[in-house]
């Protein structure tokens, strides 16, 4: 299959569409792993069995629902799973809520509101950078036009946060799932609940999850602790992009399905854990002996991280010796290390536990 | 890297990213995916016989200025290439604003150049020639207009960058055996064998 009319500017014959939209050349095609159509029939009856009564598999079998997520949802059903597991049909029905009832469709509002000039001006902008390898969106793509509602919603939404850039790549997968509203609504969690403080003025939040994983490199890897210190490597150099955009920038489908599937389940922590497995791998590596500045090693630790496999991935991220305590641990001395003892409003102290089961039970 | 809606900064695409593919990879990439973070290039280029190592650094706006990391790597930085987009006037007005921010943090004595990027696409040309070439005379830059797209100039400027930057090293105002300065001598590990050379790293900077 070529490329359809879309694309056409940027035709290279070479490439081809593969199961997910994306570009590839024909090799990358051909490596696609087989899915076993029994296992995934069989794996789809289970996750629609857990929609009928979803409730209990939070409350009461999330560790079961847990292991699911990390075996990987059937994609036929994943953006519905998605939706499910970021509690977003709560976050639309609040929303009314908080319109007293007198709005049925929220972001059916949202769309009729612009946000500033310079904000729509960079919305508009990004549109065909965000995804120039996939079908829905490159050149003129069908799928641009989603992505700008959903952006411009949410600038309408949050005029504080407004639009960041990093924004744009985690609407494109959505909308590669879900329709415009429900992709909005999933949107809106990641930004208020998952990954809160990510893009707000002064990017606390990802200062702080950037020192706390250097921390945590520290704790894993001691030996890459002292490559990293001895380069002066900002943590901020290696975790910017791999946080903000959630690992768009570094994994094309199926893998970033595959973490995504993850996150959504149990929250940052799979971003952390991820981004140990790549770090300990690097620093550990004989290259990383030889680099004698800051930018290739950085430039190897980027490289590296593209060479995992979901499956590899996985495996190390289970032989990480590391729990929800340390990594909560790591936090707190990252906060206080940046805020250096002061108390500090922006705290994003309960944020880190966020996942499925604290969105929609709490506690 | 990551730009922010905010009064200061306008996210701009003048091209740094594709300025820098041509450079490293020799080749144009229509619509480059949005860099977020921070991404490097680098490439060996002979000056006077020498053996030099450019790492470039793509890129700074004024969002990333609130990170310490940025003010450091910017003193860091032996050079800077400063980008507008001849078709967009206001990237071109923004260039005062970026060029108070680099000589707040960098190291006085950093070879700024002045890029007016997308000459190619002259029929939409908003900023004239002459205005660049004031600018710059003005505020002690090189200038240089290039696309990424046919390749034009994209080869200078790097290198004048870096020659000029060679220059200062061998008029004594760069001390190489300071890293403060972005710039090493020594044995890289690419190629051990050649010994000692100089080794220095420009700074590709947008105006966002």
């Amino acid at each position: 299959m070529y490329l359809s009319q879309n694309g056409n500017d940027y035709r290279d014959k070479s490439e081809v569409v593969d199961r997910y939209g994306f570009f590839v050349t024909p090799e990358e095609l051909n490596s696609e792993e087989p899915i076993d159509r029994t296992v995934l029939r069989r794996r789809e009856q289970k996750w629609l069995d857990m929609f009928s009564s979803w409730d209990i598999y939070i409350r009461d079998k999330f560790d079961k629902l847990k292991q699911r997520c990390r075996k990987g949802i059937p994609p036929a059903l994943r953006g519905r799973a998605w939706f499910y597991l970021s509690s977003a049909e709560f976050r639309r029905k609040r929303a009314e809520q908080e319109f007293n009832f007198e709005i049925k469709n929220v972001f059916g509002l949202y769309s009729t509101k612009l946000p500033t000039a310079n904000v729509l001006y960079d919305i508009e902008k990004d549109l065909a950078r965000s995804f120039p390898d996939h079908e829905m969106f490159r050149g003129d793509g069908f799928g641009q036009k989603g992505l700008f509602d959903v952006l411009k919603a949410y600038a309408v939404h949050d005029p504080v946060v407004g639009y960041c850039q990093a924004q744009a790549p985690i609407a494109g997968i959505l909308l590669m799932h879900l329709p415009a509203e429900d992709a909005f609504w999933v949107f809106v969690q990641i930004n208020e609940e998952y990954i809160k403080g990510y893009f707000s003025d002064g990017l606390i939040a990802i200062k702080e999850d950037a020192l706390a994983t250097e921390i945590l490199v520290q704790r894993v890897c001691p030996k890459g602790y002292h490559i990293l210190k001895k380069l002066e490597v900002d943590p901020i150099l290696y975790t910017l992009d791999w946080y903000m955009t959630l690992f768009t920038r570094t994994y094309r489908a199926p893998r970033i399905h595959r973490i995504w599937d993850m996150f959504f389940c149990e929250g940052v922590k799979i971003l952390f854990r991820i981004a140990l497995v790549i770090l300990k791998d690097s620093l550990e590596s004989s290259e990383a002996e030889k680099c004698d500045n800051a930018i290739d090693l950085v430039s190897l630790i980027k490289y590296n991280a593209k060479q995992f496999t979901i499956d590899q991935l996985l495996i190390k991220m289970d032989q990480l010796k590391l729990n929800d305590y340390d990594l909560a641990d790591a936090c707190r001395l990252a906060r206080l290390q940046l805020h250096n003892g002061q108390k500090n409003g922006q705290s994003t102290q309960h944020q880190r536990e966020v996942g499925a089961k604290r969105i929609l039970v709490g506690g | 890297m990551l730009e922010k809606a905010t009064d200061r900064s306008y996210g701009m695409c003048v091209g740094k990213s594709c300025l820098l593919l041509q450079f490293t990879d020799k080749r144009f990439q229509p619509v480059h995916d949005l860099t977020i973070g921070v991404e490097f290039g680098a490439r060996m280029i002979t000056i006077d016989g020498k053996q030099i190592k450019l790492q470039i650094w793509d890129t700074v706006n004024i969002i990333e200025m609130s990170f310490n990391l940025c003010i450091s790597y910017y003193r860091g930085a032996a050079g800077a290439l400063l980008v507008y987009d001849i078709t967009q006037r206001h990237t071109f007005n923004h260039l005062t604003s970026w060029l108070e921010d680099a000589r707040q943090h960098s190291n006085s004595n950093m070879v700024i150049m002045l890029i007016g990027n997308k000459c190619d696409l002259f029929a939409r040309r908003e900023v004239q020639k002459e205005e660049g070439e004031a600018f710059a005379r003005e505020h002690g830059l090189i200038f240089m207009e290039t696309s990424a797209k046919t390749a034009a100039n994209v080869e200078e400027a790097f290198i004048n960058t870096a020659r000029e930057i060679y220059g200062k090293i061998q008029e004594g105002v760069f001390d190489p055996t300071n890293e403060v300065n972005g710039i090493k001598i020594g044995p890289q590990h690419a190629n051990p064998r050649t010994g000692e050379r100089p080794s220095s790293s420009a700074e590709k900077g947008g105006c966002c």
